[in-house]
């Protein structure tokens, strides 16, 4: 059995694009399980169905999860990891807590599952699994100081997730248009509708540069 | 609290104190910054509580037109008072007295006339997504930016896909040919 997993913020991009619908049909070509850990079923649900602006969002969410095209999986102890990924960094001899324990389970679950793919638009998460050295310099550039490193410890960290891949929910939704997902939409030519789709998901919080939309919508076929 | 945390907070509450006097909202803001910029080596409650007040005092302050509500002068006065308790309280290291002084200052809101009661706290509310975000610019996660800001991921990503913080050279790791690649080549 094929897995991808999805954090909180890439559901969150799709749900606020109103861009949900894709996922039963993108589930149906992956011929696998799309998951979400526990934790990040209570930021999707739980928490924004108390949430007037969001509520909606959130029955949207909780639907595709009775439908069974988004599995919760249950809770995992992800205790040592959490402690481990937020005692890498330090400035001033401080630790810098960076990563919520919901983001970090749905790194975890992702790693155990032996996911195909692991979905996280926030950019934090991204840069600690795929480059560990931008992260440091960007806390150095914001932080205006010296930010020291536990190496054993980003080893450690390296060793068990680095294998991941990641993307984002602009690079399925991009792969979705390819797929001809998108079929009905002819309203507008293929760069209008992709421009108008990926500045959808970058303005509601997707981490995309300006730069790398125009490049992805020249390798869009 | 560290010795310099309470000597970085004591002179940020005096020099806002200075500034609200003067009405130099510039400074506040910049204060306002500050904290954000402590809050998030030390992640503390705390500072990110100072850094809201002092955006949204920035904020009230810099809307001529809330001049004409009754209750305006009374809470700017109410304001500027606390603060300075705030700051008494925080010398005397009564960490306690400290932090509720900065915590009424979300209950004064409600001796506030309707319409400048619903503005102020807009602006606290509008606040909080602000300093959530400044944090969220300096590297610490959306997912924990939020937790600790007690917002929803849904209004921070929402805020935060509206800033420049993703046009950084750092946001950039794997080309964007081979993420789509990626992708692709597991829904073939």
């Amino acid at each position: 059995m094929k897995f991808i997993v999805f954090d909180t913020g890439s559901i969150i991009s799709l749900a606020m694009n109103e861009l949900l619908w894709t996922l039963p049909l993108l589930k149906k070509r992956f011929k696998g399980e799309f998951y979400i850990p526990h934790s990040v079923k209570l930021e999707l649900v739980d928490k924004p169905m108390e949430i007037k602006r969001f509520k909606f969002e959130a029955i949207n969410i909780l639907k595709l999860i009775q439908e069974g095209v988004l599995k919760v999986h249950e809770k995992i102890n992800i205790e040592e990891e959490f402690n481990l990924v937020n005692s890498i960094f330090f400035i001033k001899g401080n630790p810098l807590k960076l990563i919520q324990m919901g983001e970090m389970e749905a790194l975890v679950l992702a790693k155990r599952l032996n996911a195909s793919l692991y979905f996280v638009d926030e950019r934090t998460m991204r840069l600690f699994v795929e480059d560990s050295n931008s992260l440091r310099r960007l806390l150095e550039r914001k932080f205006h100081d010296r930010v020291s490193v536990n190496r054993s410890k980003l080893d450690i960290f390296k060793k068990k997730f680095s294998s991941l891949s990641v993307a984002r929910s602009t690079e399925l939704m991009s792969v979705a248009y390819e797929m001809d997902i998108f079929k009905d939409y002819t309203v507008v030519s293929k760069n209008d509708f992709l421009d108008g789709i990926l500045w959808g998901l970058k303005l509601r919080g997707v981490s995309i540069s300006s730069e790398e939309i125009n490049e992805m919508i020249s390798l869009i076929k | 609290m560290e010795k310099i945390q309470k000597e970085n907070l004591l002179k940020i509450l005096k020099l806002a104190r200075i500034a609200i006097k003067k009405g130099d909202v510039k400074t506040l803001r910049n204060l306002s910054d500050w904290t954000v910029h402590d809050a998030s080596i030390y992640q503390s409650d705390i500072y990110v509580l100072v850094a809201v007040i002092i955006y949204s005092l920035s904020k009230i302050y810099s809307r001529e037109n809330y001049e004409t509500y009754k209750s305006y002068h009374l809470y700017c006065e109410d304001c500027t008072g606390s603060l300075e308790k705030a700051r008494v309280f925080l010398e005397k290291d009564d960490l306690v007295s400290f932090e509720n002084q900065l915590k009424s200052f979300l209950n004064k809101i409600n001796k506030l006339d309707k319409k400048f009661k619903s503005h102020v706290k807009d602006i606290f509310e509008r606040a909080k997504i602000h300093k959530a975000s400044r944090l969220h610019e300096h590297g610490i996660s959306l997912g924990r930016t939020a937790e600790f800001l007690e917002i929803s991921q849904f209004e921070l990503m929402n805020y935060v896909g509206t800033t420049g913080i993703s046009d950084v050279k750092e946001n950039i790791t794997l080309s964007v040919k081979e993420r789509l690649n990626n992708v692709r080549n597991v829904f073939k």
